[in-house]
């Protein structure tokens, strides 16, 4: 940790190799969280390469260099609702040109449409938000509502909603030995 | 029936196991990109006179910046060895460009041509987007010649082979073409135009190799037997874009055009991309084709046009500011983002304070001062409320602090960030 907030600090003060180093340990997860919340490759990258631009610009602000981590996933989850909002209200065009394709879709796990895709594929963006951060980012659900800018209570109470959303889904599918509850 | 913690434990394994990769490259082309980027400083910065200067400097700074184009383009049969690549320059990741019309099906035309174009460039993966507020987005890679999109972008393509009247004086390159002049033909006689380095050239160059189809090669090789020693000009978007004398008749209908050092805002590359795409259509208003437009630069990511909006355009909610300071609050918000190269929308004012908290929310306090007094009052003023400025094409906002003084109204940026985390949008893209 010592080391992350001496790289912060340097990141601070302007020094892009450091910057380079933060980001190369965060770049993996940022993306994949991204992922999980809009699910859509082209979306995800959009958000996560936002919040990495941000971070570079923005990180002198910073006051404290430890908070880095929780800063770097506020601003990924900031630019997941922009990017959501910006997809809902916008016609979007995509071109593809002359640079091949790559084959190896990287969301064509989205195809298989087991029963946990359908029913995280069914929750909001918020709800698919806080169980990213909770259960793949790891964080605990003060972190994660530190991150997402909400009271503990709100977090629990989202996390909460979250899971019942994702068992009624899927009972609704008729998944064996799952049932809706009333209670966590 | 199934336990939280079974459902938890399959959820974690599921989501690590669903979780996409980034694709290879796409962190390494971040990271060239932002290590051309300046950060942002801390600090706050007073209102006034120095905002107001600064914005005057960056107004400056962007008009000595604009290159007209077509300057210095010459046929290099006429001008041998000169010729020079224009250098390529990072450029942003967003380009917006306002589209002038209203007609889908014009704006939908210039929208596929303004595709081929930027693949023409090399371009091959990019968002265009049109927004409810009538412009298009055009997210590009990191490295790409901004320069040259912006003359894509920018240029509505229509080359002309003039018949020069004798006697009549040519203007500049870059210059208006009279009226009245006799068109030759155009550029729907060009079947090919590709980029070429001739061999043994040096410095190495790049030229434009046009193919004319029969009539129009019937035609130069017409007009250039019967006019040796006149002028063979060429007309891009009606302004002069060479001017060569003619020393010998044309053949062959194979013209080829070469770059003179001065011209670096039209490329090869950009005159090939434009001609292998044509013209836009007619009913397309260019926004700016020529010299003195700023409007034409690109722009950051995340930043708004160039051409700032006047101040009176933007809209302001008073809030919970007393009625009477609410202009004078407005046009010190407005004033303290004037350096900030956006475009304000709407100013809203309302009572407390923001206070510059190691993780700055957005969110004021509901008193006139901060708890820890970190942020204190321009001198001889106190606190009476604050201002958030929305901008046209960034979901950024200023976060400002207002104080009054005998004197007027000052304005105090505190940040400029996202908004408050606030629930996501229910309608948004799902997996």
């Amino acid at each position: 940790m010592e080391m992350q907030t001496e790289l912060v600090e340097r990141a601070m003060r302007g020094n892009h190799e450091a910057f380079a180093e933060l980001a190369n340990g965060a770049w993996a997860k940022l993306y994949g969280t991204a992922g999980l919340i809009l699910g859509e490759h082209g979306a995800a990258q959009e958000a996560a390469q936002a919040a990495l631009i941000r971070a570079w610009r923005d990180l002198p602000t910073l006051r404290r260099p430890a908070s880095f981590d929780a800063w770097l996933y506020r601003l990924v989850i900031n630019a997941c609702r922009d990017e959501a909002r910006r997809r809902a209200r916008v016609r979007e065009i995509h071109f593809e040109g002359q640079e091949p394709v790559a084959t190896a879709d990287p969301f064509a796990w989205l195809a298989e449409r087991d029963e946990l895709d359908r029913a995280f594929t069914r929750l909001t963006p918020d709800q698919r938000a806080i169980l990213a951060l909770v259960y793949y980012r790891g964080l605990t659900v003060p972190e994660a509502a530190r991150v997402i800018g909400a009271p503990l209570g709100t977090a629990k109470s989202r996390l909460h909603r979250a899971l019942e959303a994702l068992r009624a889904a899927l009972a609704a599918e008729g998944r064996p030995g799952i049932e809706q509850e009333s209670g966590a | 029936m199934s336990g939280p913690d079974d459902l938890e434990q399959q959820l974690a394994a599921y989501l690590t196991s669903r979780a996409p990769t980034p694709p290879r490259g796409a962190l390494e082309a971040l990271l060239r990109q932002t290590a051309g980027q300046p950060q942002r400083r801390r600090g706050r910065a007073f209102a006034a006179a120095g905002w107001r200067g600064l914005g005057a400097v960056a107004a400056a700074a962007a008009l000595i910046a604009v290159v007209a184009f077509g300057s210095g383009l010459v046929p290099s049969s006429f001008a041998p060895g000169a010729g020079v690549t224009p250098t390529p320059t990072l450029s942003p990741t967003t380009i917006v460009l306002p589209v002038p019309i209203r007609e889908k099906a014009i704006a939908a035309e210039a929208e596929t041509i303004f595709a081929d174009r930027l693949r023409a460039l090399g371009i091959g993966t990019f968002t265009a987007s049109i927004g409810n507020d009538l412009q298009f987005s055009f997210v590009l890679p990191p490295t790409v010649p901004a320069a040259d999109v912006a003359a894509v972008l920018h240029t509505a393509g229509h080359l002309e082979w003039l018949a020069w009247p004798a006697g009549l004086p040519v203007p500049d390159v870059g210059h208006p073409v009279p009226a009245g002049i006799p068109v030759l033909f155009d550029q729907s006689r060009v079947l090919a135009a590709t980029l070429a380095s001739p061999p043994n050239q040096a410095p190495p160059a790049l030229v434009v190799q046009l193919q004319l189809d029969a009539t129009a090669a019937s035609a130069l090789a017409d007009y250039t037997s019967a006019h040796i020693g006149g002028p063979e000009v060429l007309a891009l978007d009606g302004t002069v874009l060479a001017a060569p004398i003619i020393e010998s008749p044309s053949s062959g209908g194979d013209v080829t055009i070469s770059w003179a050092p001065a011209n670096a805002s039209l490329s090869p590359a950009a005159l090939v991309a434009i001609l292998r795409s044509g013209p836009l259509p007619a009913g397309w208003i260019t926004p700016c084709s020529g010299a003195g437009c700023p409007s034409l630069a690109p722009t950051p990511a995340g930043s708004a046009s160039p051409s700032p909006t006047p101040v009176a355009s933007a809209t302001v909610a008073c809030g919970g500011l007393a009625a009477e300071d609410c202009p004078a609050a407005a046009q010190a918000a407005l004033a303290a983002v004037a350096g900030q190269a956006m475009t304000p929308t709407r100013v809203e004012l309302g009572s407390g304070v923001f206070c510059p908290t190691p993780d700055f929310d957005g969110r004021p306090i509901p008193n006139t001062s901060c708890p820890s007094t970190v942020v204190a009052p321009p001198s001889g003023a106190t606190w009476i409320g604050h201002a958030v400025v929305s901008f046209a094409t960034s979901s950024d906002q200023a976060y400002i602090d207002l104080a009054k003084d005998p004197s007027g109204i000052k304005a105090v940026l505190v940040a400029i960030g996202p908004p408050p985390p606030t629930p996501l949008p229910a309608s948004s893209t799902g997996p």
